[in-house]
């Protein structure tokens, strides 16, 4: 990808941070948590699973939108509009004729299922119709109808890596020329089948978590939506646009090892990193810092770690901003791949939260608190079920 | 640099008769699973997971058991009778003791995932779910893999399950008048070196109606078929000769992936006197078309 950058030219974000890119730098910048008892999703979980939750109902998510007040739409549409719009605002993109939509979820339409699943097991009548929002590619429909974005539209689900390749692939579709401009990201709303579900995997922690700690004990999760507007450097130099940042390298492979367990060694995320590195023509002295997946679960930080030491051997800082805003799934990818951006742009790098105690066995330390540092290239990483291994690189 | 179809398979519930002549099947024409998956594993595995699995499967014992570049499946709805299954249970015991079997099984790329492990393929592993552009979107993807001189060899599978279950309270996810679902699978390994009368996929892409027209108007009628995969694309001139999926069986969305495989099998009949097949899929917006050709 080094041949032909792709340039990033606008962003837009909305975590249990804040909603909005300059109102999450300053979270960032100030050491603030968005990590909290559960208020908004009626779960039975209140209470004892911490999460990163945005403090808004969907009600009143959607007063903010141009939806009709009688439409039930999936929360992660909800999430998704001001940042899409703060994305497109951000970018001057002329117009919305030669751009492409890469989105990503896991949860899809699952939250508003799960709502008429109970109702109707309290026997209350439910129309098949109020369905249709269930699967994933209805998402990217309602958001390309609502911003009316004309060119082809796609939707990823590799679980966790999701957004990060979404961002990836529509870098490598504008460097193939096929189209103009692309955005590029995802979203995932909490709801009751994603905290029950990773809940049964016993991998939630029920303090505010602690990733790349010896002390952690498993992830909290989050919510949220991030995108980004790409176009090729000579396009957003011949418009005059605001480059914010460019994509350097991608690389996805498969870890071969677990449907949820990374392998000990790290292989798969061993093998998107030099793969990663490649594409950007990088060597991994380049790496100024790292924004690893860092989920706090004992296998994925151990695992992580490793494949991290088998190609780094001088580690630059390494942290995880999901003590921030937990995991947000489909999402974090693109809410990390934002955070990185805002770090190449104020030079500085933010810490792990509550981070203490390098892992045992591991020769690098993390750090908990907000560092001023040069920065040029930043290796984000993402990892999700099914052995999907994801490494983006963003250069200044 | 072309790029061809070295094998495929399909699990569908489609008849081909004489001179091109397709027909529906009462049921999906299944394959004896236990051949190639093993039947300890089997009981695990959802409808959807056990057609796409062995469509690959069969797929790459085609095609020597080269292990490809990469795994790239496209599913409307993914693992549905999973996430119900974990959405029912979750609800009746009132998110009390969950058993996280469900839902590790429900993630949408529970296929690509699963075979990546069992083929310990590092490779590159993606999954595209949206609606009736699914399949083309893995389709596309690998061919633009190909083309970019990433790999010689993408396994490609398009895979959806519609269990009873599920049907009743997800058929009306699409807007697509009052057909019955069916759901099935088909995968194909492409590469970019031919072996002897491997189709070709000589274009593919996402274009709007009118530039479809277009496309349409510049091809040779008289060896030419075109399948309709989907109902958005509207009447198609009467000069062509076509089959039309939308008519003869119950939708789902990776049909462009079984017409797919119908227009391979067409292809390779021993007369068959067709030496193009062009088929569309796409979405109410965007029509997506491939057109495979033999030399």
């Amino acid at each position: 990808m080094a041949k032909d950058r792709i340039a990033i030219t606008g962003m837009g974000i909305y975590t249990a941070l804040c909603k909005g890119v300059s109102q999450n730098h300053q979270a960032l910048h100030n050491n603030k948590s968005g990590i909290s008892d559960i208020t908004i999703l009626q779960t039975k979980h209140q209470g004892s699973l911490p999460a990163g939750e945005i403090k808004k109902t969907n009600e009143e998510l959607r007063n903010a939108t141009r939806y009709h007040s009688d439409e039930k739409i999936p929360r992660s549409v909800l999430l998704s509009i001001p940042a899409i719009e703060e994305s497109i605002s951000m970018s001057g993109m002329p117009d919305l004729s030669e751009c492409d939509f890469y989105y990503a979820t896991t949860v899809g339409g699952i939250d508003i299922s799960e709502q008429l699943l109970l109702e109707k097991s309290n026997g209350i009548y439910i129309h098949h119709n109020e369905f249709r929002y269930h699967d994933c590619g209805a998402s990217t429909e309602l958001l390309s109808d609502y911003f009316k974005i004309k060119g082809r539209q796609y939707t990823i689900s590799t679980a966790c890596s999701s957004s990060a390749n979404a961002i990836g692939l529509a870098a490598q579709a504008l460097n193939s020329g096929i189209t103009k401009y692309a955005i590029a990201g995802g979203a995932d709303a909490l709801c009751r089948f994603t905290i029950n579900g990773f809940n049964s995997l016993m991998i939630l922690d029920k303090e505010p978590c602690r990733p790349m700690d010896n002390s952690r004990n498993g992830l909290n999760l989050g919510e949220g939506a991030a995108f980004l507007v790409l176009e090729t450097e000579q396009n957003a130099i011949e418009r005059g646009a605001n480059i914010l940042g460019f994509v350097v390298g991608f690389s996805n492979t498969n870890d071969s090892h677990h449907q949820t367990a990374s392998s000990e060694n790290g292989e798969g995320a061993y093998l998107a990193i030099q793969g990663a590195l490649t594409d950007a023509q990088l060597a991994p002295e380049d790496i100024s810092y790292i924004n690893a997946h860092g989920t706090g679960t004992q296998n994925n930080d151990l695992s992580e770690g490793n494949a991290l030491e088998r190609v780094f051997d001088q580690m630059p800082p390494v942290s995880s901003t999901k003590s921030f805003t937990g995991h947000t799934l489909a999402a974090s990818g693109a809410i990390e791949a934002v955070f990185s951006i805002l770090s190449l742009r104020h030079q500085e790098i933010y810490p792990t939260l509550r981070w203490n105690k390098k892992i045992e066995g591991h020769q690098f330390a993390s750090f908990n608190s907000k560092t001023d540092h040069e920065v040029k290239y930043i290796l984000s990483n993402a990892f999700g079920f099914g052995g999907n291994c994801s490494s983006l690189i963003f250069g200044k | 640099m072309g790029i061809y179809i070295k094998s495929y398979f399909g699990i569908d519930d489609l008849h081909l008769g004489k001179e091109a002549f397709v027909s529906a099947t009462d049921q999906l024409n299944e394959p004896e699973y236990e051949v190639l998956i093993d039947i300890r594993s089997m009981r695990r595995l959802s409808k959807v997971l056990k057609y796409g699995m062995y469509s690959s499967l069969e797929v790459l014992r085609q095609a020597d058991n080269i292990n490809p570049d990469g795994i790239i499946s496209g599913t409307g709805l993914g693992c549905t009778s999973d996430t119900m299954a974990f959405l029912n249970n979750m609800i009746q015991r009132e998110e009390h003791l969950l058993t996280p079997t469900a839902f590790i099984q429900s993630t949408h790329n529970t296929l690509s995932g699963s075979l990546g492990i069992l083929l310990k393929n590092h490779g590159y592993n993606m999954t595209w779910s949206h609606r009736d552009l699914s399949f083309y979107s893995a389709l596309e993807d690998g061919c633009r893999r190909l083309e970019a001189g990433k790999g010689n060899n993408y396994l490609i599978v398009g895979a959806d399950e519609m269990p009873e279950s599920v049907e009743d309270i997800i058929r009306k996810i699409d807007h697509c008048g009052d057909r019955d679902w069916s759901e099935g699978a088909a995968a194909f390994m492409i590469g970019t070196d031919a072996g002897d009368s491997d189709p070709e996929i000589s274009d593919h892409g996402i274009v709007v109606k009118d530039k479809f027209s277009y496309y349409l108007n510049n091809i040779n009628i008289d060896d030419t078929l075109i399948i309709n995969c989907n109902s958005y694309i509207g009447e198609i001139d009467e000069k062509y000769r076509k089959i039309d999926l939308t008519v003869i069986k119950p939708k789902s969305f990776i049909d462009d992936a079984i017409g797919l495989h119908l227009a391979c099998r067409i292809l390779k009949e021993e007369d068959s006197k067709f030496k193009n097949v062009i088929c569309i899929g796409g979405s109410k917006e965007q029509i997506s078309f491939v057109h495979v050709k033999i030399s």
